[in-house]
């Protein structure tokens, strides 16, 4: 679809980025937008662990609750329900789950009438062959960083949830990491089809830096990543993509860990049968560190639908009522 | 005095002992009446001290006990009945 690939709208990058992007990639390698190690040692435990913890359909994101009764799985579906309606996920050919985890989204969009291929990325191994042994119809899983996915055809609905976490470094200086999350956000512009749309789910640093953070959550359970602020999201997405809707669920966040930390507790055993002791122990430190956290508001837990920006008004003013 | 009041006593005193060493302060300044982030406990200090009550009293805990009980003499009080209706003692 010629014109399609090529309708950038990237001033961020054009202006001051491309240069910094280039000096990255250079001198961070493979670690580039997800450092390969580092997303392998937090998510690379036996799937059957996570399974335990995160239930049935081993999702590893905040839910959406309606109350605190509310199901942790019905939480999840709602969650994902969210998502789909922000992507136009029901109404696409095409689409793509930058960081498909254990492919919950995957198997909710796969599941839509009229959607023929969807791309699942993940770095994580574990992850891909649990995807590859499902054999989910209509859907690709790659394991293949965002930075190198170079799609042959544009996707009419992108979600990402829970990757955007792993983007930058700790070392990087806070222009270097607006300029990979801006050189995220061009890529995706790309490739979405001129109605395309996108929609986002990632934790934040709230009324905290990195420096705050203990040094446990740094070194044991986020190594390699840095979190992102609201305001390096805005000023990485100006210009690319408006913002439709945002949510700040960092209580939902806190209640989703808690109810992750009464599944451990509930099966120990076998948890520590699993994975050993010391992971699970570790694991129980994290869970509540975290849920204090999103509690006191040091993280934030953001969701964004978001609309390309495009210069063609026939698209930019058209009608759409997903959220 | 009653079971339910002498467990309340029991959480308490072990908490303002796990307060007052976490935050290096003498325990008859641990006043359990005021909220636990006034008493020096950050985030971590307070993940801690739940995770030292639930070994303690082999109880589950959620951070959000704190939010809804911010002081050590409603903690006490909440875990005490809590306890109790599970039928166990401390």
């Amino acid at each position: 679809m010629p014109g399609v690939l090529t309708d950038s709208a990237a001033p961020v990058l054009e202006a001051e980025g491309v240069g910094t992007i280039s000096l990255l990639r250079e001198r961070e390698g493979a670690k580039y937008g997800g450092s390969p190690e580092g997303i392998r040692k937090h998510y690379d435990l036996d799937t059957d662990f996570w399974k335990l913890v995160l239930g049935p359909t081993v999702t590893y994101s905040c839910a959406l609750f309606q109350g605190p009764d509310d199901k942790l799985d019905d939480a999840q579906q709602r969650k994902i329900g969210w998502h789909l309606a922000a992507s136009g996920a029901h109404s696409a050919r095409a689409a793509l789950d930058i960081g498909c985890g254990w492919g919950s989204v995957l198997r909710n969009v796969s599941a839509i009438p009229g959607v023929e291929r969807v791309v699942g990325l993940t770095l994580s191994k574990t992850q891909a062959e649990y995807l590859w042994s499902q054999q989910i119809p209509r859907v690709e899983v790659r394991v293949e960083n965002w930075a190198e996915h170079e799609p042959e055809l544009p996707y009419d609905s992108i979600i990402s949830i829970g990757a955007f976490e792993h983007f930058a470094k700790p070392e990087e200086t806070p222009q270097e990491k607006i300029a990979v999350y801006a050189d995220f956000f061009e890529r995706c512009h790309r490739w979405l089809s001129p109605s395309g749309r996108m929609s986002l789910q990632t934790m934040a640093f709230g009324n905290m830096t990195r420096e705050e953070a203990s040094d446990f959550m740094n070194r044991e359970i986020f190594p390699d990543s840095d979190l992102p602020s609201l305001d390096d999201i805005l000023k990485a997405v100006n210009g690319l993509f408006e913002v439709v809707a945002f949510r700040n669920d960092r209580l939902h966040y806190a209640r989703t860990y808690d109810r992750w930390s009464a599944n451990l507790r509930q099966n120990r055993d076998r948890a520590v049968a699993l994975v050993g002791e010391e992971a699970v122990a570790r694991t129980e430190q994290y869970f509540k560190l975290i849920s204090m956290g999103f509690r006191m508001g040091k993280e934030h837990l953001l969701r964004f639908a978001l609309r390309p920006i495009r210069k063609s008004w026939a698209v930019s003013g058209a009608d759409y009522w997903g959220i | 005095m009653n079971a339910s009041a002498t467990d309340a006593q029991t959480i308490q005193a072990f908490c303002i002992d796990y307060v007052s060493r976490l935050t290096d302060t003498p325990p008859e300044r641990v006043d359990p009446s005021v909220e636990v982030e006034r008493l020096g406990l950050d985030s971590a200090t307070a993940v801690a001290l739940i995770m030292s009550l639930e070994e303690r009293f082999g109880i589950e805990l959620m951070p959000e006990m704190l939010f809804d009980y911010p002081t050590i003499a409603k903690l006490s009080d909440h875990l005490a009945s809590r306890l109790t209706a599970e039928g166990r003692s401390t």
